[in-house]
C-alpha cells in the first residue's frame, strides 16, 4: 500500500479550496484519452477527496463520461495515471477496483429479481449468506425499496430501477461510487426528489460520489465540488457558489446559469478594479480575478439578478425594455441597448410596485464587484 | 422392395426414395399430370390423345416414349415413384389419372388382391406373343390377366475378383469373417432375409417361423461384418470405388459396374437366388385405357424392347427382342443364363400377413 | 360494438383466415388423419380400416421398438448437445467479435440452406468414402497409408446430423445474443464479476431464450431424422424416423406407423415441456 496522499495545495483555479488535510480518494494525473485521432480527455489532473460529492459537469462530448469510465476501469488512459484510494489502477480490471458504478441506463440485470440484483456484487465477493441477506435488506431499505426484493425489474418504474441500481452499487461499500447521469431518464419532478435523496444518502453513507451530469442545476444542487469540462479539458473546479459567483472563464460563466457578457478593451487596471471600453464606447467597471494588462481585449460578465433598475451604481446603461416575463418569484426583463445588444435582468417580486413595462426606456445599473473579468 | 433403377442419376433416385417416397406422398392423392380424366373407361368413344405413365425413374430408353408418340400421336406424361409401396399407397389412397404403372412381381399380386388394377384386353396387345414363355404365367398372376412383363433381372453378388479372387458360387462369402467391413447388403427386407434363407437352403417365400428365426440368427451373425445396408444404386459405386469388396445387388447395377471394369465379377449364388420382374398394369379408373393398351403393346415390340434393355442394362422378357440385345451386354457374366442357372431362380412372392414379420426381423437385425 | 371496433375485428379475421385455413388444411387435418389411422386396423395389403384398436399403441412397447425410440432420443439429445457446444461459441464470436463482418458471417451460416439437405448429405458420402477427399488428404499428408473407415458408422451419422442442424442452433442463439445489452457486461464487471462469472451469471442466462429455441429446433428434426442414418450410417443406426418410414413402406402397416408417429410426437412434446420447465426454472434462480 502506497502512502496515502493528502492535499497541500488547492486544485487548479479553484476559487474556494477544499478542506486541506483530507485524504484523496481519486487522483488523476495528466490523464489523456485518445480514440484514434479524437482526443476525448486531454491532460486532466484532478484530486477528488474522500467523502466528497464531486460532479463532472459539461455538455455532451466534453469527456466527462470517458473520465468516469477510466476511473471505473472500462477504459484505460492513453497517458497519465489514475489512483483510487491511494493505489495505481492502471491495468487493474474493473472487477478488482474498489469502485462501483450506477449506470445511466441503470443496467439492471433483467433476469434477476431485486434481491439478486442487489446481492450480485456481494456474491461475487464471496460474502457469507447471512451477511448478504442482512446487507441486501439494509440496502433496499436505504433506497426505500423494502418489500420489493422479489420483484422482477420489468415490474419496476424508472425511479425504482434507479434505486435498485443505487442499492446494487452501494451495498458493496465501495471506496468511490461513480454515477453516470443516473437521473437523466427520469421526469423532472422525480429527478428533483431523487437529487435531494441522493444528496442525503451520500451524507449518510459518507462514500465518495463522483457524479457525471450535463445538468448544471443538478450539479449545483447536489455537489460539494464541481469540475466543469469542455472539449476534454477541465475549465474550473470549485464549489457551486464559487463557480456561480466567480466563473473563471467565459465557458463556465455561460454554462453555469444565465449571464450578461460584454467585450472590450482594457483602459485601466487599478488593483482588482479594471476599466473596460466596449466597441460602442460604453465604459464598464469590473473586478479582475487575475492579473490583466491594459490595452488587452477582455470579457466581463454580470449575472442578471445583480442588475437593478435605476441610475445608481458603478455601471449604468440606458436601455429599452423589450420583453417582460413574469416567473412567480421573480420577473425576467429583456432589455435592448442602443447598439442592439440584449441584457437580461431579474427582479424579485417582493415589492408591491410594478416594474417597467414593455417599450419603456429605463436606466439599469450594477456594481463593479459583481462584474467579473473572465479568462479565455 | 425398393427400386430397380440403375442409371447414374443417383440424386434423383435418392430424392424419390428419401423424400418424395416418404409417408407424405400417401396423403397427396392427385398425380402430377395434366391428363385430366376424360372418363373414357372402356367406353366406346374415342379417347383424348394422352397417356399418363407412372414409373420408376430413369426406366425408359431415350427413344421409348418419342417413338410411341410419333407412331400414335398420343402425348405421354411421366411421373415417378421410389418404391412399390409408394405406388400401392397412392393407388389405395384413391389416386386416379394414371394409365400405366410398373409394379414388381409380388406387388402385382397385392394389387390384384387389393382390386386396384384392371384386367388387360389381350386382343389389343398383339405383341404379347413376343413375351418368352419363361416370363409368363408366374405365380403372382398365373394367367397374365392383369400384367405383362416389362423388364426382369436377378439379385446376386457383385465383387472385386482381382482383390478377393474367384468366389465359390455360394452365398457364404457374404458371411465370411475374412471380409469383415468389406461387405454391403441390400437394405431390402425381402432380398436380405432372402439371402439368408437361400444360404440356409430355405425358400425366399417361407412362412415358417422356425426357418425365419434361423435366418434372423444368421443375419445377426452377419451384421457385424457389414459396412451397412444400402439401396442397390449405392452398392455399385461402393464396389467400384473399393469401399467394399462384396456387394449384394440387383443385376442391372452389377452389369453397369462390370461394363468397363474387368476386375469385377457378378455371380448368381447357389443353391438359389431371386429373380424379379417388373410388370406393366393398368390401374382401375385409368382415364385412357385404350391408349394404355397401345403403350403396353408398344413396349412389347421387338425393337422397342431391345432398345429399352440396352439402355437399362436389365434383362428383357421379350423373346423377339433378344437377338437385338447389345452383344457386349449379352456377354457379361450373369446376363445370359444357362437353363441350369435359370432353374434355380426363385420368384419373390407376397407373403401376406407375414410381411410384417419379415419387416420386424429386418429392423431387429439392423438394430442389433 | 362500435363501428370502429367491428372494422378492426373484420380486418383481424381477414388477416387470420388464410393462415387458419392453411394450418387447418395442411397441419390439423393430416394430424387428425394420422390420429385416426393410429387406432385403425392395417389391411394385409396395405390400406386401413378405421376403428378403435389401441393394440397399435401396445406394439410400441415391444422392447425392440422401445429401444429404437430410446436410441432416437439419445442420438437427438447428443446432436443437440454437440450443436450447442459448437454453436454457442460461434454465435458468441459472431455477435461480439464479428464487428463489420457480422452480417457476412451470419450469411455464411445460412449458405448451406441454399442446397437441399439430401445433396449435402450425399456430398458427405463422396467426401468420406474410401476414395473420397478426406481419405486422399489423409494419405497425401502421410497420416495414414490405407483408407480409413470414416463413413457408415454411428459417428458419421452423428456428424452428419450435427452438420445439418447446426445452423438451426446458431441462428436463434445469434438472434438472442444480438439483443444483449453490452452495458450489462460492464455492470457485472463493475460489481466484481470476472470474465467467466460475467458470462455465466449474466450473458448466458440472458441468452437462454436462444438456447431453448435452438435446442428445440435441433432436437425435433433430429428425432425425426431418417435420411442421414440411411446415407451416412449404412442404415445400421435405426432411428424412429426410419422405423415409421418402413411401416408406411415395405411393412404396409399404416396403423402401427401412425401410432409410432403419434407416440413420437407426444414424447417430443413431453421432452420439450420438461426441458423448457427445467431450463426456464434455472433461468429464474439467479445464482
Amino acid at each position: 500500500m502506497q502512502e496515502r496522499k493528502t492535499t497541500e495545495h488547492s486544485p487548479t483555479a479553484s476559487g474556494a479550496g477544499p478542506d486541506t488535510g483530507r485524504e484523496v480518494a481519486v487522483e488523476l494525473t495528466g490523464v489523456t484519452k485518445r480514440f484514434g485521432e479524437f482526443v476525448a480527455v486531454e491532460d486532466l489532473s484532478l484530486d477528488i477527496y474522500e467523502g466528497e460529492f464531486f460532479s463532472l459537469l459539461g455538455p455532451s462530448g466534453c469527456g466527462k463520461t470517458t473520465t468516469l469510465r477510466m476511473i471505473a476501469g472500462f477504459d484505460e488512459p492513453t497517458e497519465g495515471n489514475i489512483s483510487v484510494a491511494g493505489e495505481q489502477v492502471r491495468g487493474v480490471p474493473p472487477y478488482r477496483r474498489p469502485v462501483n458504478t450506477v449506470f445511466q441506463s441503470y443496467a439492471i440485470f433483467p433476469h434477476l429479481n431485486v434481491f439478486d440484483n442487489v446481492a450480485f456484487g456481494l456474491r461475487r465477493a464471496g460474502v457469507q449468506k447471512d451477511e448478504i441477506r442482512q446487507r441486501v435488506t439494509d440496502a433496499c431499505e436505504m433506497v426505500q425499496l423494502a418489500g420489493f426484493e422479489k420483484r422482477r425489474p420489468n415490474m419496476l418504474s424508472g425511479g425504482q430501477q434507479q434505486r435498485v441500481a443505487l442499492a446494487r452499487a452501494l451495498v458493496n461499500r465501495p471506496k468511490v461510487l461513480l454515477l453516470d447521469e443516473p437521473l437523466g431518464a427520469l421526469d423532472l419532478k422525480l429527478r428533483k426528489e431523487l437529487q435531494l435523496e441522493l444528496r442525503t444518502l451520500q451524507h449518510e453513507v459518507g462514500i465518495t460520489f463522483v457524479y457525471v451530469t450535463h445538468d448544471q442545476e443538478e450539479a449545483l444542487t447536489m455537489s460539494d465540488r464541481i469540475a466543469v469540462m469542455d472539449s476534454g479539458v477541465v475549465r474550473q473546479v470549485a464549489d457551486p457558489a464559487t463557480l456561480y459567483e466567480f466563473p473563471h472563464d467565459r465557458f463556465v460563466a455561460g454554462f453555469i446559469g444565465q449571464t450578461n457578457m460584454f467585450s472590450g478593451r482594457v483602459e485601466a487596471v487599478e488593483g482588482d478594479r479594471v476599466t473596460l471600453r466596449t466597441s460602442d464606447g460604453e465604459k464598464i467597471e469590473a473586478k479582475g480575478q487575475e492579473a490583466i494588462e491594459a490595452n488587452s481585449e477582455a470579457h466581463v460578465a454580470v449575472r442578471p439578478e445583480k442588475i437593478r433598475f435605476g441610475g445608481d451604481g458603478d455601471n449604468v446603461l440606458s436601455v429599452t425594455i423589450e420583453q417582460v416575463v413574469y416567473l412567480g418569484v421573480s420577473t425576467q426583463y429583456i432589455a435592448v441597448r442602443p447598439d442592439g445588444e440584449k441584457i437580461v435582468l431579474y427582479q424579485q417580486n417582493s415589492h408591491d410596485t410594478a416594474g417597467p413595462a414593455e417599450g419603456e426606456r429605463v436606466s439599469v445599473a450594477w456594481d463593479a464587484a459583481n462584474c467579473l473579468v473572465l479568462g479565455g | 422392395m425398393q427400386r430397380r433403377v440403375s442409371r447414374g442419376r443417383f440424386l434423383k433416385t435418392l430424392g424419390a426414395a428419401g423424400i418424395a417416397g416418404s409417408t407424405l406422398s400417401i396423403l397427396s392423392c392427385q398425380p402430377n399430370t395434366n391428363a385430366a380424366g376424360g372418363g373414357g373407361g372402356g367406353g366406346g368413344g374415342p379417347e383424348e390423345k394422352e397417356l399418363a405413365l407412372y414409373n420408376w425413374s430413369d426406366y425408359v430408353a431415350k427413344s421409348t416414349i418419342p417413338s410411341f408418340e410419333e407412331k400414335t400421336g398420343i402425348q405421354v406424361t411421366q411421373d415417378f415413384y421410389g418404391s412399390n409401396e409408394d405406388l400401392l399407397g397412392k393407388l389405395q389412397a384413391g389416386a386416379t389419372g394414371y394409365d400405366v404403372i410398373v409394379p414388381s412381381d409380388y406387388m402385382v399380386a397385392v394389387m390384384i388382391k387389393s382390386d386396384v388394377v384392371q384386367k388387360l384386353d389381350k386382343s389389343k396387345i398383339p405383341n404379347a406373343k413376343n413375351v418368352g414363355e419363361d416370363y409368363l404365367g408366374l405365380s403372382y398372376d398365373p394367367n397374365n390377366e392383369y400384367s405383362l412383363p416389362y423388364q426382369w433381372g436377378t439379385t446376386g453378388i457383385l465383387y472385386n475378383r482381382k482383390e478377393v479372387g474367384e468366389l465359390d458360387g455360394t452365398w457364404d462369402p457374404l458371411w465370411d469373417p475374412e471380409f469383415e467391413g468389406q461387405i454391403a447388403m441390400l437394405s431390402d427386407s425381402r432380398e436380405t432375409l432372402g439371402a439368408a434363407l437361400y444360404r440356409l437352403g430355405y425358400s425366399v417365400n417361407t412362412k415358417d417361423d422356425d426357418e425365419l428365426a434361423e435366418a434372423e440368427a444368421s443375419l445377426k451373425d452377419q451384421q457385424p461384418l457389414l459396412r451397412g445396408y444400402f439401396i442397390s444404386t449405392e452398392v455399385r459405386p461402393l464396389v467400384q470405388n473399393g469401399d467394399v469388396q462384396l456387394g449384394h445387388v440387383y443385376s442391372g447395377d452389377a452389369f453397369l459396374a462390370l461394363a468397363g471394369n474387368e476386375d469385377l465379377d457378378y455371380i448368381i449364388p447357389k443353391p438359389r437366388a431371386s429373380r424379379w420382374t417388373d410388370n406393366m398394369c393398368i390401374p382401375n379408373g385409368a382415364p385412357h385405357p385404350d391408349n394404355a393398351h397401345k403403350f403396353i403393346n408398344h413396349i412389347l415390340d421387338a425393337g422397342v424392347g431391345a432398345k429399352l434393355s440396352n439402355y437399362t442394362y436389365y434383362n428383357t422378357p421379350n423373346a423377339a427382342a433378344l437377338p437385338k440385345i447389345n452383344p457386349a451386354l449379352k456377354n457379361l457374366p450373369g446376363y445370359t443364363l444357362t437353363p441350369e442357372i435359370f432353374e434355380r431362380l426363385e420368384v419373390i412372392e407376397d407373403v401376406g400377413a407375414k410381411t410384417r414379420k419379415y419387416e420386424r426381423i429386418f429392423t431387429e437385425v439392423r438394430s442389433a | 360494438m362500435g363501428g370502429k371496433g367491428r372494422g378492426w375485428t373484420l380486418r383481424l379475421v381477414g388477416l387470420l383466415t388464410p393462415i387458419t385455413v392453411w394450418l387447418g388444411l395442411f397441419f390439423l387435418v393430416p394430424l387428425l388423419l394420422i390420429l385416426a389411422y393410429s387406432f385403425g386396423k392395417s389391411g394385409v395389403y396395405g390400406g386401413i380400416t378405421l376403428g378403435f384398436n389401441p393394440g397399435n399403441y401396445l406394439k410400441v412397447f415391444d422392447p425392440l421398438y422401445l429401444e429404437i425410440i430410446i436410441r432416437t432420443f439419445v442420438i437427438a439429445a447428443l446432436t443437440t448437445l454437440i450443436c450447442f457446444a459448437l454453436g454457442y461459441p460461434l454465435a458468441y464470436f459472431i455477435t461480439f467479435k464479428g464487428r463489420r463482418w457480422r452480417n457476412a458471417l451470419i450469411l455464411l451460416v445460412m449458405v448451406p440452406f441454399w442446397t437441399s439437405l439430401l445433396i449435402r448429405a450425399y456430398s458427405w458420402v463422396v467426401i468420406l468414402s474410401g476414395n473420397g477427399i478426406a481419405n486422399k488428404t489423409l494419405q497425401f499428408l502421410g497420416i495414414t497409408d490405407a483408407p480409413v473407415t470414416l463413413i457408415f458408422t454411428s459417428q458419421a451419422v452423428l456428424m452428419g446430423m450435427v452438420y445439418s442442424y447446426l445452423p438451426f442452433m446458431i441462428l436463434p442463439l445469434y438472434a438472442s445474443l444480438e439483443k444483449f445489452d453490452t452495458r450489462l457486461k460492464e455492470a457485472a464487471k463493475d460489481l466484481g464479476a470476472s470474465r467467466w462469472e460475467t458470462f455465466w451469471r449474466v450473458t448466458f442466462p440472458l441468452s437462454m431464450p436462444g438456447v431453448i429455441a435452438g435446442s428445440i429446433l435441433v432436437f425435433i428434426p433430429s428425432a425425426g431424422e431418417f435420411v442421414i442414418p440411411q446415407l451416412l450410417g449404412g442404415s445400421r443406426t435405426v432411428m424412429t424416423g426410419s422405423l415409421i418410414q418402413s411401416q408406411f413402406g415395405s411393412a404396409r402397416d399404416w396403423a402401427f406407423g401412425s401410432a409410432l408417429s403419434i407416440m413420437l410426437a407426444a414424447l417430443l412434446l413431453a421432452a420439450i415441456l420438461f426441458y423448457v420447465r427445467r431450463v426456464g426454472a434455472d433461468k429464474l434462480e439467479g445464482v
